[in-house]
């Protein structure tokens, strides 16, 4: 256990020194943020463009439905953003022979990866939950229907598993690759074909995976409650079953 | 306390190591030599566990290397040919969290850092970052780092070969210090430096051992005398004639230079003049000599 606090303090500090603990919060907040704001500006943008006397109206989105649409942003570039900034935590530090300066002195690859993969992952929900708390913020302000919080915060709070499974693909692939490079296509193909694969089964134990609470989240942020038991279950063993994989190939591994 | 056998270590179609077997036992230092692709660096990472050997048995002190890699890191120290640290660090905050890993206590770690950084001549660049180290210093700061657990095997990996002059002969003193409490295994290709410090040569080409030998041994069983001799021109005939002299052991050539052991000195003395003369050339230079550890490496190795 000491060894893995000095390991998780060590990536907390990479993560400072490297202004990631800065950056990903602000590109998350700007990112979730600029659908509501688009929104808002929308009508104002169009009316400067239309021929004076046009009329067009475009109803208002309900806040839920905005924060729902904050989660797609979220899915398109901020997977990205997640797969980027951790690519390397494994790949990147074999590559440059740091990996090996580490693993010659008493740390178990177990704690190394887990380490990597704890500090990311409170970086990810920690930027996650800060750019959604803005966008559920900037939704109530800008919009007359005001937002349920409850409702806000469930859809968050449920979201966050899928945060961690995302930092776990990268992690795990960055054990896996040779290069960053190559971790990080892995990860976001990885992401990609778990999410979508699924959708092309019509079954209900498909519901029990990832995409099933990504689909859960969002009716929880629309008032939808439903059952989530099987998706959630699923997220975790999916996550203990990738970093189990993960450590085992680390460990096999030449460094 | 190093124990190999049959050790083989192959990439794809590549035989980097073809069957090493040596054991080595107490303090001191062990020279590991061989040319750039002999195997040397592939032995050292699997004897520090970053590799794993293809077949055979690595063990120190009786540990396994594959096996107990945990425990064989809290006997063992290691400085690659080319140390990486986490740049955003400073050096002093690399050999702090380093002593955490070994579960140091703090004031431990405290004393021990500044020993060793003043040890290695870094202690007055311990507070800059290791972005802004050069080469050398980032070596010294690896044998630094290496020693934070005093360890009982210290490897070495070509320690030398990032320094400068009086960075060389300030770590070849170390190395004498160190040599005296723990197993100092290093490879190096300045094989003077070898020569001064290694109490115990082990040499490999083509991933095998040519010679395992305790440096008094070596230097009786190569006592034979070394002539060096320098000619105004290449003289392939003189090669030619040198071969076929039963006083020649043997002959290494390199464009008009020569370096000839021989068994006997009296009749060498009387031919070889005599054999210089007819071929044509004219002589530069004339030197009698006892080997080197070059030149016995170069007789192996060739």
């Amino acid at each position: 256990m000491t060894t893995f606090i000095s390991v998780f303090q060590k990536e907390w500090k990479e993560l400072m020194c490297t202004y990631k603990i800065i950056f990903v919060p602000i590109a998350f907040a700007i990112l979730m943020i600029s659908f509501p704001l688009s929104m808002k500006l929308l009508p104002d943008l169009l009316a400067s463009e239309m021929p004076k006397g046009a009329v067009i109206e475009i109803p208002e989105l309900s806040t839920s439905e905005m924060m729902s649409a904050a989660f797609s942003n979220f899915e398109l570039m901020g997977v990205i953003i997640l797969v980027l900034i951790s690519m390397g935590s494994i790949a990147g530090e074999r590559e440059k022979g740091v990996a090996a300066m580490v693993l010659v002195k008493p740390v178990s690859r177990a704690v190394y990866l887990l380490a990597k993969w704890s500090a990311y992952s409170l970086l990810a929900v920690g930027s996650f939950i800060f750019g959604m708390l803005l966008t559920a913020y900037y939704t109530n302000l800008l919009f007359s229907e005001k937002l349920i919080w409850a409702n806000a915060t469930a859809g968050i709070l449920l979201y966050l598993p899928i945060i961690v499974l995302i930092i776990t693909f990268s992690i795990c692939a960055s054990s896996i690759s040779k290069t960053p490079v190559t971790a990080g296509f892995t990860a976001v193909v990885l992401y990609l074909l778990t999410m979508n694969i699924p959708k092309l089964f019509q079954s209900p134990w498909a519901n029990n995976l990832p995409h099933g609470l990504v689909n859960g989240a969002n009716e929880f942020m629309k008032g939808n409650i439903i059952e989530l038991a099987g998706p959630l279950l699923g997220t975790v063993l999916l996550i203990s079953l990738v970093l189990t994989v993960a450590i085992t190939q680390l460990k096999r591994q030449e460094i | 306390m190093i124990y190999c056998e049959n050790v083989t270590k192959k990439y794809n179609s590549f035989q980097a190591l073809n069957g090493i077997s040596f054991t080595i036992e107490g303090n001191g230092c062990f020279g590991f030599l061989g040319r750039n692709g002999a195997g040397k660096t592939t032995a050292i990472r699997i004897l520090a566990g970053l590799l794993k050997p293809t077949s055979g048995i690595v063990k120190v002190n009786g540990l396994d290397v594959e096996q107990e890699k945990e425990k064989l890191a809290e006997i063992m120290g290691y400085l690659p040919q080319h140390p990486a640290f986490y740049e955003y660090m400073t050096g002093n905050e690399w050999m702090h969290w380093v002593g955490q890993l070994f579960r140091l206590e703090k004031k431990t770690v405290e004393e021990r850092t500044e020993n060793l950084l003043k040890d290695c001549g870094i202690w007055e660049a311990r507070n800059r970052k290791i972005s802004g180290y050069s080469g050398g210093m980032k070596q010294r700061l690896g044998l630094a780092q290496a020693l934070m657990n005093r360890p009982k095997l210290l490897i070495l990996d070509e320690p030398v070969s990032a320094l400068d002059p009086v960075g060389r002969h300030e770590m070849l003193t170390m190395i004498m210090k160190l040599k005296e409490d723990m197993m100092i295994f290093m490879s190096s290709h300045i094989l003077e430096d070898v020569e001064k410090i290694a109490d115990h040569i082990i040499m490999i080409d083509k991933g095998e051992i040519v010679l395992s030998s305790c440096m008094q041994e070596l230097k009786s069983t190569y006592t034979s005398p070394v002539i060096r001799f320098s000619l105004s021109e290449a003289k392939q005939e003189l090669t030619k004639v040198l071969n076929e002299q039963e006083w020649v052991m043997d002959i290494q050539v390199n464009m008009a230079d020569y370096i000839l052991h021989v068994k006997d000195m009296t009749i060498a003395s009387a031919q070889l003049p005599k054999l210089i003369s007819y071929s044509g050339a004219m002589l530069v230079s004339y030197q009698v000599d006892t080997p080197s550890l070059e030149d016995i490496f170069l007789r192996k190795v060739r």
